[in-house]
């Protein structure tokens, strides 16, 4: 188990954007389970107090692997638009938002995910991506949770987000936001670097220029 | 001088039997010492002036009246003459008045002419009927077979029957009475006459006199005591009784069926509905030709609340033949109880724990059954014994202890408990004079009754004790026993926090003749707060997001509390989910807590200020219908 645990790995890497809210790219590792039907799963649930209105997109959906779309194991309950390799979206309107499909693992699989939503209410929501060994989806695989889920990531009532591994060995090195929305201070501090940034190129041509010369 | 009327030879020979007893037992006894015992004398017979006024004798049981009095037979004539009796009333205390003397005038109606017309010799008692007047039956006079009367309380005697042989002769009813039945009519058995070989018969009659033979024993009228006998049983000695499902019940003392009795006619159990169709239950002598099983039954029955009958033999159950105590079941399965005779006295052929137990059983309000022996004990007198369900006897009085009769001896009859929880019962012999016997009171030592107190539920602090933790009750075998009942700490007292705190009770019984006071402790416990509803602006709660699983078909999240507060709040903390949607259920929740599922959060600290506090929630949703709560919080303990 410890061997198969370590094979997983989630690769998110910075990608700077405009959106408001954070968007992770999730890669995962799958090539100890290379080569088997199995089923993967993504839900976008809200909490059991008052929660507002949200939804997760979910983009860039890649693999070397395949998806299964003709299934009779194919679902989607709730408020669930698009279909993989597509864009989806799941909002949090029904008590279960998911998408589940068949899936012929590779070695990799990778996609995007960002949450919008307004803040307040006393329950947050949470979008959750499992992934099983059998394509009726009742044998995870790659985690230690019982439910098969590898990764969340919560949309808080204040509008954040934290994305969480839930595989122990994974979440403290591979999973990094790859966007994040500005806030005020934040946004002074990203025009001074631009600034810089653009300045330290002004002067480098410049310098260049100079020694050029 | 009272002229008797020709009577069968076989009442004859039965009292002259009884009689006999008592003048063999005037030559013969020789009375050792037994242990004192609560018994007392209320009356003497033949005490009260010369010629015995009050007549001697009682063969029958006494019963209690309405008014709370006890009514009797005797069947001595008055100024010593023979037979005759009377009908005596006498209180609780000991105030004996006759109400009626038998054969004292000669009557008119049937058999106009006959001196005691009116009745002789009532061997029987009497019953109360619900009209208020006193119904019974005399063994002989009359047309000379005996008679059956009403007598009011104030001693107006009327004839309401005279047997004359076909219908019936000698209603004995020994040990017992008439029954009035759920119909309001009277039954009853005569022990000889009849349609069939004589040998007896059970009759109705109703208030107004409406006599029906229902039942003539041997119809085949060939009864031959040891020879071919009367299968259905001959000669009922007692009277009958009603069971629960409506049919009579009694007893015969002889017949039965031969084959089976190793030929002993040793009498029958029976049953007979109330229009006459008669089934024998049981035959005795089954165990040999000792009779293990008991012989000759000579009481009427008694019906326990598990619906089996229980009574006596007379003889049989041993090879001394002391007599048993019996239980048989509706359906016929008999079980020999006890077997008298077990403590022969050497040389003697006396049995100090009994023999002959004549008069039947009565079921006292202690589930037990109380009764009577003719003969042994400890001087040979008589005893009066007690005896469980199960079959442990206890012989409760000897008669005629350290050789003074003065309480009675030879009670041919079985008790009446009274309203006071005493056993009240008459005695053949004794009292004035060896032969002229007693009514006696037995007043058992107290008994303590058995206080029910469960430990109550823990109470929170401040809580003060009352009536749901204040509870006990108090019983003697089942039977609830009034009294006072004084506590310790008492209603009112809050204790401080801790674990099992003894309470106690001091039960004082508001019948103090019988039952002795009683004690019971329990334990509670008091726990260091009860629950508050911490109210929203003290603490905050917020959920995640519900993940689906799959796999176990539940939702899984979080909900975290906030101390919004400077000030502590004081633990255990608990969430309450009110208002979930049906069918949504919570699935990992602690408990319930007027009904709705709680989880605790922090069972034993406090939540200090500032504080957050998160647990793990799972819901099952089987209709994925939107999982909503009203979240109540809690300080204190919900268990």
């Amino acid at each position: 188990m410890r061997t198969k645990l370590s094979t997983l790995a989630f690769l998110v890497v910075i990608a700077v954007g405009a959106a408001s809210a954070d968007t992770y790219q999730v890669t995962v590792s799958t090539s100890s389970i290379s080569g088997e039907a199995g089923s993967i799963d993504l839900q976008f649930n809200p909490g059991s107090l008052v929660t507002e209105a949200a939804t997760a997109q979910i983009a860039g959906f890649t693999s070397d692997g395949a998806l299964v779309s003709v299934s009779p194991n194919n679902v989607a309950i709730g408020d669930v638009s698009g279909t993989l390799p597509g864009s989806l979206s799941i909002s949090n309107a029904d008590a279960d938002n998911e998408y589940f499909e068949d899936f012929d693992f590779g070695n990799t699989l990778s996609f995007d995910v960002a949450i919008n939503g307004t803040t307040g209410g006393t329950s947050g929501s949470v979008f959750a991506f499992s992934l099983f060994s059998d394509p009726q989806g009742t044998q995870p695989v790659l985690t230690a949770d019982p439910g098969g889920v590898v990764f969340t990531e919560a949309f808080n009532t204040d509008g954040t987000t934290t994305a969480t591994n839930v595989s122990p060995e994974a979440v403290s090195s591979l999973v990094v936001p790859v966007s994040t929305t500005p806030e005020p201070g934040t946004g002074v501090l990203w025009a001074i670097a631009i600034a810089l940034a653009g300045s330290g190129l002004f002067f480098r041509a410049k310098w260049r220029a100079s020694a050029a010369a | 001088m009272k002229v008797l009327h020709s009577q069968p030879s076989a009442t004859t020979c039965r009292l002259a039997f009884l009689y006999s007893i008592a003048c063999i037992l005037l030559c013969f006894c020789a009375p050792a010492p037994v242990h004192a015992q609560t018994v007392t004398a209320l009356w003497q017979f033949c005490s009260s002036g010369s010629g015995c006024p009050d007549k001697d004798q009682p063969y029958g049981p006494l019963i209690q009246g309405s008014d709370g009095n006890f009514y009797g037979t005797d069947t001595g004539g008055a100024n010593n003459t023979v037979l005759g009796g009377a009908v005596f009333q006498i209180t609780p205390g000991g105030a004996l008045s006759t109400l009626y003397d038998f054969g004292s005038v000669v009557s008119s109606g049937a058999c106009n002419g006959f001196s005691g017309n009116d009745g002789s010799a009532p061997v029987a008692g009497l019953v109360q009927g619900t009209d208020g007047n006193f119904y019974g039956v005399t063994s002989t006079g009359g047309c000379g077979a005996g008679t059956v009367f009403q007598i009011t309380k104030a001693g107006t005697l009327t004839t309401l029957h005279r047997f004359v042989g076909s219908d019936g002769a000698d209603p004995l009813l020994a040990g017992g009475a008439l029954l009035q039945g759920a119909d309001g009519s009277f039954y009853g058995t005569t022990n000889l006459g009849g349609t069939g070989a004589g040998s007896g018969t059970i009759f109705k009659i109703t208030s107004g006199g409406a006599f029906t033979t229902i039942y003539s024993f041997c119809p085949a009228g060939n009864f031959a005591r040891n020879g071919s006998g009367c299968a259905d049983g001959a000669f009922p000695y007692a009277g009958l009784i009603q069971g629960t499902d409506g049919n009579l019940y009694g007893t015969t003392y002889e017949g039965g069926n031969l084959a089976s009795q190793n030929g002993v006619s040793a009498g029958t159990i029976f049953r007979v509905t109330p229009s006459g169709v008669l089934s024998t239950l049981y035959s005795f002598c089954q165990g040999g030709g000792s009779c293990t099983d008991g012989a000759f039954p000579g009481g009427a029955l008694v019906q326990d609340t598990d619906g089996n009958f229980y009574g006596t033999t007379q003889s049989g159950g041993n090879a001394v033949q002391g007599g048993t105590v019996f239980k048989i079941t509706p359906g016929g399965s008999l079980t020999t109880l006890y077997a008298f005779c077990q403590i022969p006295v050497p040389g003697e052929n006396e049995c100090t724990d009994g023999e002959a137990p004549n008069g039947g059983l009565i079921q006292g309000t202690d589930g037990n059954f109380y009764g009577t022996t003719l003969d042994g004990g400890a001087s040979g007198y008589g005893t009066i014994f007690r005896i469980t369900p199960g079959g442990t006897l206890t012989t409760l009085y000897s008669f005629c202890p350290g050789g003074s009769c003065a309480n009675g001896g030879k009670p041919a009859v079985g008790l009446v408990q009274g309203t006071d929880g005493s056993f009240y019962g008459t005695a053949t012999v004794g009292g004035s004079s060896p032969v002229r016997g007693t009514v006696f009171k037995l007043q058992l030592p107290q008994v303590e009754p058995t206080v029910d107190w469960s430990s109550p539920a823990p109470i929170f602090v401040g809580a003060a004790l009352g009536p749901e933790q204040l509870n006990a009750t108090a019983s003697y075998h089942g039977t609830p026993v009034a009294g006072k009942f004084a506590y310790s700490p008492t209603a009112g007292t809050v204790l401080g926090i801790g674990t099992d705190q003894t309470l106690s009770v001091q039960f004082t019984p508001t019948d103090t003749t019988d039952y002795a006071p009683a004690t019971a402790t329990v334990q509670i416990t008091v726990s260091p707060a009860g629950p508050t509803v911490v109210p929203s602006t003290v603490i905050s709660t917020t959920g995640s997001g519900l993940t689906y699983s799959r796999v176990s078909k539940t939702y899984t999240g979080t909900v975290t509390i906030t101390n919004l507060t400077n000030s502590a709040i004081a633990g255990p903390i608990s969430v309450s989910f009110t208002g979930l949607p049906t069918g949504v259920t919570l699935t990992n929740a602690t408990g319930t807590y007027q009904g709705v599922p709680y989880i605790t959060v922090s069972s034993t600290s406090s939540l200090g200020p500032g504080q957050s506090a998160t647990v793990a929630v799972q819901f099952g949703d089987p209709s994925n219908v939107r999982i909503t709560f009203t979240p109540v919080i809690y300080s204190g303990s919900l268990n």
